[in-house]
């Protein structure tokens, strides 16, 4: 669609878009507001307002093959002050979902492809995850005025479910000790899942509308089985 | 007011005005520049008087004389109002983008009339899938002009399937539904192109389409354009005949041309003139909403007029004609047009606005404008400049327009803002009624300080009375530097109603500095150094 010299031929760009619009593309003052808030405004010379025309000419190949709308940081700066409420993050996420999976950047499709297939984005089997869980809560008990404490597995009736960011089970393991001793502390009804357990739904990164109906599919699942009051979403 | 009211003009407005006068009872003849559209029946009370050169006007509201050469044969015609509203003179912008009308360069009243044809259920624009229009890339819009667009595009969007392309430096949207219709049209598909640093390039070849260059500001790229249709704006000038209209009823312009000045005071349909009015396309460039509210001001005058009984002006103003000898200055100085011409000259009362241009400029001072004349100093004569403490407290006189200086010092008393004890107001009508006598007197009755407040540069209700006024300020400044007399005892500024606090601040800067200068010669005082 682009030529050479940069200069793009109208003929070959296909206006269309107002028949999919739905972020409010046309109401865009080009006030430039979004791109004075946003933090990688100017990073291969984009902004979110040359986005917005972009999309709204309708050049949706030219964005989706271009690096800016991966390093965008869904910070939701620009909607937030766009006086014409564009929805810019979502049409970001948009732009994401149209592209191949295998070209999305770098590892995340690699995690949600796992994640379909295992449970978790890092694919760690469920012996090693449930002895992992075990081991740190061994080590708490050892520490002074935590002497009964145990860590409550699939705990059928508890207030509280929480689900797990998979890195708290990789490299980071003592950061489950200092929300697993406020509960006790607090004597709360909690649990964690043997299964499904993954919190961080890469789905919303890529723009993956399947992966994210899914993946928050089982933790519903969960919920009704283990007959669940309170679900606590850390991610 | 039982002569008839004279409508120049044509088209739309003209007869809208002539419907509604004669509704409301009045006669009324139309005098356009051509023969247009010749009216329909309009009943016995309308006179139509088609090609008509005017030739002169004589007298003044209520009885105006006008003389029109109609096929070769010269005709006078009484008439108590005059209204012109001739028609605009629409040029296409062609020549702006370096571009010649063919079949695929169209001027936008060409649109018109191509969309219009496709009622009869066919569509000429099969052919044409991109259209593009220029519209205020080289001379601005106007919002009228662009809703026209927008309306066309969203006909050319939904109904014939064509993609429709605007390109503009500024977007007018300044109009009742505007933006909500700019919404609309983006929606249904038309893009639009928003030129602010960069021009586009556009060349018209024989064989190939015609190419639009341009560069997309927000993209910060260059795009191609190859419309099939190319539409151009237009311009809307004043009528031709408003250049001769202006001289021959001496009328004020604006710097477009158009009868009415850039001045605050010229409200509506109102000129410098009373009784005649300029109407619609005859005074700016308006919408046709904008056009029908100035025939129901224009009707409203005309209404106005006739249930008139007093003259406008309370004061009485006569000019003495064994004084007279007819030397025709006032007939030439007045701004209102209001004497007229017989043995001696005649102020009509109804134009009459009270200025007093006509009463300072006569040699022969044989023009009374009670209650004004004399001006009244009478005040000055019992002010003591020294206060107990032998200090100094300048004696200031300040002649005031009573239309701007002196609404200004009222508000300025009504804020409590701190101005000179000793400062004394006169309240012209006009600043032209200011006389150098009146500034000589001033100083001769031993007072410090003269301040002279006009009406800002081109908002003077009687055109030039600000001008007359900074002129006798010069005048004097200029003799009394010849004669040793300091000069800067004189202060001449323009002001306007809303500027009160200006108003204090400009008599206390002046005061500071005549205490700095010390007191008149001519005061009897003694200074600090003697």
């Amino acid at each position: 669609m682009t030529e050479e010299n940069n200069i793009v031929d109208l003929q070959k760009v296909n206006h269309q878009r107002y028949k999919v619009s739905t972020f409010e593309q046309n109401a865009c003052s080009a006030c430039c507001l979004c791109a004075s808030s946003c933090p990688v405004a100017g990073i291969d010379d984009f902004d979110p307002r040359k986005l917005v025309r972009m999309f709204a000419l309708g050049m949706q190949n030219d964005l989706v093959e271009s690096r800016w709308p991966w390093i965008c940081t869904m910070c939701g700066k620009c909607e937030h002050v766009c006086p014409m409420q564009v929805d810019i993050p979502n049409m970001v996420w948009h732009i994401r979902s149209l592209r191949a999976r295998d070209k999305v950047p770098g590892i995340l499709h690699k995690g949600v492809a796992t994640a379909l297939q295992k449970g978790n984005n890092l694919g760690i089997p469920k012996e090693d995850y449930i002895f992992i869980l075990e081991d740190v809560a061994e080590e708490i008990a050892a520490e002074p005025g935590f002497k009964n404490f145990k860590v409550p597995i699939d705990k059928k009736g508890a207030r509280i479910l929480a689900t797990i960011h998979n890195k708290l089970v990789n490299t980071h393991t003592d950061d489950l000790k200092h929300w697993w001793k406020i509960f006790h502390a607090a004597g709360e009804s909690w649990t964690v899942p043997s299964d499904d357990w993954e919190g961080c739904s890469w789905g919303f990164f890529t723009g993956d509308n399947e992966a994210i109906k899914t993946m928050s599919g089982r933790i519903v699942s969960l919920i009704d089985r283990l007959q669940i009051k309170n679900f606590l979403w850390c991610e | 007011m039982d002569e008839p009211i004279c409508i120049i003009g044509s088209d739309t407005v003209a007869e809208q005005l002539s419907q509604r006068l004669l509704a409301e009872d009045f006669r009324v003849i139309l005098a356009p520049p051509n023969t247009h559209r010749t009216p329909g029946q309009m009943g016995e009370r309308f006179e139509y008087i088609p090609n008509a050169e005017i030739l002169a006007c004589h007298g003044t509201v209520g009885k105006f004389t006008i003389a029109l050469r109609v096929q070769g044969k010269t005709v006078l015609k009484r008439t108590s109002c005059i209204m012109i509203a001739d028609n605009y003179a629409v040029r296409p912008n062609f020549a702006h983008y370096g571009l010649s009308p063919d079949d695929r360069v169209i001027p936008a009243s060409a649109l018109s009339v191509k969309i219009n044809s496709c009622t009869s259920g066919k569509n000429v624009f099969s052919e044409s899938q991109r259209v593009a229009f220029l519209n205020g890339v080289s001379v601005d819009s106007h919002p009228f002009v662009l809703e026209e667009i927008m309306r066309h595009c969203l006909a050319l969007q939904t109904k014939y399937e064509c993609q429709t392309y605007v390109l503009t430096r500024n977007l007018k949207v300044a109009d009742s539904g505007l933006e909500a219709l700019y919404y609309q049209t983006k929606k249904a598909g038309t893009v639009f192109i928003k030129l602010t640093d960069t021009t586009p390039k556009i060349c018209q070849s024989d064989e190939e389409q015609v190419e639009i260059m341009y560069t997309d500001e927000s993209v910060r790229q260059q795009f191609l354009l190859k419309p099939d249709l190319t539409v151009v704006d237009e311009s809307f000038l004043p009528a031709k005949s408003l250049a001769s209209l202006a001289r021959l009823f001496r009328l004020e312009k604006n710097a477009s041309g158009f009868l009415q000045a850039d001045n605050v005071h010229r409200n509506g349909v109102l000129t410098n003139r009373k009784g005649i009015l300029a109407v619609g396309p005859a005074r700016a460039i308006l919408s046709a909403a904008e056009q029908s509210s100035d025939v129901t001001l224009a009707v409203a005058s005309a209404l106005h007029l006739r249930n008139q009984t007093l003259p406008a002006v309370a004061q009485k103003i006569e000019i003495n004609s064994t004084k007279c000898i007819r030397c025709l200055t006032c007939y030439r100085m007045c701004p209102y047009c209001a004497i007229e011409l017989n043995a001696k000259p005649v102020i009509n009362p109804s134009a009459c606005e009270g200025c007093g241009i006509c009463s300072v400029e006569c040699p022969m001072d044989a023009i009374d404008v009670e209650p004004f004349a004399p001006i009244d100093t009478s005040a000055i004569d019992n002010v003591n400049s020294h206060t107990l403490s032998n200090e100094f407290v300048p004696r200031l006189v300040a002649f005031c327009c009573s239309r701007s200086a002196a609404e200004a010092y009222r508000q300025a008393t009504d804020m409590a803002l701190v101005m000179p004890e000793n400062l004394t107001l006169i309240e012209l009508p006009c600043a032209g009624a200011l006389s150098l006598d009146n500034i000589y007197c001033t100083f001769s009755k031993g007072i410090d300080a003269v301040a002279i407040y006009t009406c800002h540069p081109d908002n003077c209700h009687s055109e030039v009375g600000n001008l007359l006024a900074h002129c006798k300020a010069g005048r004097a400044v200029e003799i009394f530097g010849k004669i040793g007399f300091e000069p800067q005892r004189i202060l001449v500024e323009s002001i306007s109603a809303n500027m009160g606090t200006r108003f204090a601040q400009s008599i206390n800067d002046f005061t500071d500095k005549i205490i700095t200068l010390g007191p008149s010669r001519l005061s009897g005082q003694k200074t600090e150094s003697s």
